[in-house]
């Protein structure tokens, strides 16, 4: 008698989870519905709503003025719905590895420079059969539409242009009574300033960041010295280069004008709240352009920006690169809609004022014109930079060296040993220059 | 002998005073944080701001667009509450199954689900999130409730631990005053391994606070944003971040969790003690 009781009331609790579950369960499938119905009908061309849904990262002030452009297009589009998925960087690639894996991933997709692996992934939609048509890219700098082909096909349009430099406290210059830097300053302004800033301002204080370590450093400085980093698998530079290059900075670090290893290595200048500049105890660090904001943000200092020293070669300014692409994904059911508002987010100037400089400086020189006219005084920081390394840039087309991390974490390395005297500079060099020639052996066989 | 006894307990209070506020001073570094002006946030080195401004707690409330912060405390309250009831209900059956009821592979069923334990979540992401996408349940909470309700091993192996702890005879005579095994369940058991429930309700409940992961991958729609997600907005590695707000929003999502454990205090360390767990 008992043990039926008992069984019974089993049951009960069963029931009562089952219909939990499945009453969640018949809520969805509705929904389900409901999406598929909406497209379906997108598809029959009569007017009725297009949905689309867009992915991307970035902090408030973004997420805002992108909603807005969003609201815009809806509004210029009638029948068109966006959706947007937006959330801090953390996590961002997880989760879309896990929505193209489940075949669930946003039709319009916000990239960085991992572009590439996406589009091995098979991700990314071509967008060539839009272009000209629906999506006009003539305006933009061709390196910029290059860094997103692959195989002759488009897959991402720039958002935003940016360039790595050297950024300065402009109140420890004043401080130490030098004037800020210009762009026909040398490496020897630069070393006499550095040393200056660190005599006159005292202990704890120095002049620049030890940027031996810093890739676009070393690529800049060999470009003004009349080298190149890397050019069409070979590198174009000897073991004297990087002797020179060390033994600047060995100096300085000697002279007490940069960073000692321990203090970098605990406050990395590309941390925006551990960089020293913002604290107002480092002059110098190279920095992406478009960081300026941020850095700002934190310190009522006057920070600014400036292109890396002339050498008896000129400039070894690398032109603006692009930082972030919209992309579309594969398996997107409207592609000319997709086509048709990437174009409004680079091309329309409501847009673009809108959106400003979230993404880095715009891309389009027409949206560049109408931005500057009325631009905040960070703003005109960036883009009186962006105009200026546009000037004194060499017209070189650029040619990022492959292994790209490898060879960054190869700089580094040798980097340390020298700051750290694990080793000489002369065997440091010796051995960087084999593993470099490792590392181009390696990227030719692949 | 007195007087050299009360140095010593002077000294022992003394330096576990000195190292409870070490470890607290990551705390009291956010609270100052979350009331300095965002100038002053990397640069002062002092505790105390030079200015009390509450403007980071306006801004981090109100100032999304089309929603408030409220919403996201609202989504992790419903989420943390309905994963509770969900785990304490399912786990205490299966714990109460296992110490209590003989049946075939009874010890192969138990050495399976504690296998669960040492499986990594990584590996079930994917087939997880393909299955919850096939059914439709991506950007809805169910993907997050639901497994709640099939029990989670850890917490069933705990509370399995406490329930061996209570005496047999204590069944036996219940049986003979005419109980049966739902009766001897609720009426008998779960009393007495309330704290081990309690354990595992704050365990849930915070574990579904902090969650950040599962939360992200599922989670789309802002207005289903939980607190994590919601103060991940603030932030974005490559440019320019609302730290203020970070912060000021950061104290408060501390507080449910504060709460709830002061709350359940008294019974979490009975449970985890008479269990023999560490926490």
């Amino acid at each position: 008698m008992l043990k039926k009781k008992t069984i019974a009331m089993y049951m009960l609790t069963l029931v009562l989870f089952l219909a939990a579950c499945s009453n969640g369960a018949s809520n969805e499938p509705d929904k389900e519905g409901a999406a598929s119905q909406a497209t379906g009908e997108a598809t029959t061309d009569d007017g009725k709503e297009i949905e689309l849904r867009m992915s991307w990262w970035g902090a408030d002030e973004r997420h805002e003025k992108t909603l807005k452009v969003i609201e815009l297009f809806e509004q210029k589009n009638p029948g068109v719905k966006i959706t947007g998925e937006y959330s801090g960087f953390d996590g961002y690639l997880d989760k879309l590895n896990t929505q193209i894996a489940a075949g669930n991933a946003p039709d319009l997709i916000q990239l960085g420079g991992n572009i590439k692996e996406y589009v091995d992934k098979n991700a990314l939609l071509d967008l060539t059969p839009y272009v000209g048509d629906i999506l006009h890219v003539d305006d933009f700098n061709g390196g910029l539409v290059k860094a997103a082909t692959f195989n002759d096909k488009l897959y991402g349009v720039t958002l935003g242009v940016s360039s790595t430099t050297l950024m300065y406290n402009a109140s420890m210059f004043e401080k130490a009574g030098l004037p800020v830097p210009n762009e026909n300053w040398t490496y020897d302004d630069f070393k006499a300033d550095v040393i200056q800033i660190a005599e006159k301002l005292g202990k704890g204080h120095y002049g620049s960041y030890d940027l031996s370590s810093d890739a676009a450093s070393l690529g800049s400085y060999l470009g003004s010295v009349g080298k190149e980093l890397y050019r069409d698998g070979e590198r174009h530079f000897d073991k004297q280069e990087m002797i020179d290059w060390f033994s600047m900075w060995d100096e300085l670090r000697k002279a007490g004008a940069i960073v000692p290893a321990d203090v970098q290595v605990a406050s990395p200048p590309t941390a925006v709240d551990k960089s020293l500049v913002v604290k107002g105890e480092v002059a110098i660090q190279s920095a992406s352009a478009s960081q300026i904001f941020g850095f700002q943000e934190l310190t009522q200092d006057q920070l600014g920006l400036t292109v890396y020293p002339n050498g008896p070669a000129g400039s070894g300014m690398i032109p603006p690169i692009s930082g972030q692409f919209i992309t579309s994904y594969e398996g997107t059911k409207h592609p000319e809609m997709v086509a048709k508002f990437i174009d409004f987010m680079v091309n329309d100037p409501e847009a673009g004022v809108i959106l400003g400089s979230t993404r880095g400086v715009p891309p389009a020189a027409k949206i560049r014109d109408v931005l500057a006219a009325q631009s905040t005084p960070v703003d005109k920081v960036l883009y009186d930079y962006i105009s200026l390394v546009s000037n004194t840039a060499p017209a070189v087309d650029y040619q990022q060296f492959p292994l790209d991390n490898e060879f960054t974490k190869l700089l580094q390395l040798t980097s340390e040993k020298i700051a750290f005297n694990a080793n000489s500079i002369e065997s440091s060099v010796d051995e960087f220059m084999t593993e470099t020639d490792k590392l181009l052996a390696k990227a030719k066989a692949q | 002998m007195a007087i050299h006894r009360q140095i010593r307990s002077f000294f022992f209070h003394a330096l576990v005073l000195g190292f409870g506020l070490l470890m607290l001073y990551p705390v009291f570094w956010l609270l100052s944080a979350s009331v300095k002006p965002t100038t002053e946030i990397f640069t002062s080195k002092g505790l105390w701001p030079s200015s009390i401004t509450f403007e980071h707690y306006s801004e981090g409330w109100f100032g999304l667009r089309n929603i408030q912060f409220g919403r996201f405390f609202l989504n992790s309250l419903i989420l943390c509450v309905v994963a509770v009831i969900g785990t304490v209900l399912s786990s205490s059956m299966a714990a109460f199954s296992f110490a209590r009821i003989n049946f075939p592979l009874k010890n192969l069923f138990f050495a399976l689900m504690l296998g669960t334990i040492m499986l990594p979540g990584h590996v079930t992401l994917i087939p997880q999130y393909i299955m919850f996408h096939k059914i439709g349940w991506v950007d809805t909470f169910l993907p997050l409730m639901t497994p709640k309700f099939v029990g989670d091993a850890f917490f069933v192996f705990l509370i399995v631990q406490f329930i061996r702890g209570i005496p047999k005879e204590l069944d036996e005579s219940a049986k003979i005053d005419g109980c049966g095994w739902f009766t001897l369940y609720f009426r008998i058991i779960m009393p007495l391994s309330l704290p081990a429930l309690i354990t595992a309700a704050i365990f849930t409940f915070m574990g579904t606070w902090d969650d950040f992961f599962g939360q992200l991958i599922y989670l789309s729609d802002i207005k289903k944003f939980t607190v994590p997600l919601g103060l991940r907005l603030f932030l974005d590695s490559s440019g320019s971040s609302n730290w203020g707000a970070v912060f000021a929003m950061s104290v408060l999502s501390i507080v449910p969790s504060l709460v709830i454990f002061f709350l359940g205090q008294k019974y979490f360390t009975q449970g985890i003690a008479t269990t023999g767990l560490k926490g």
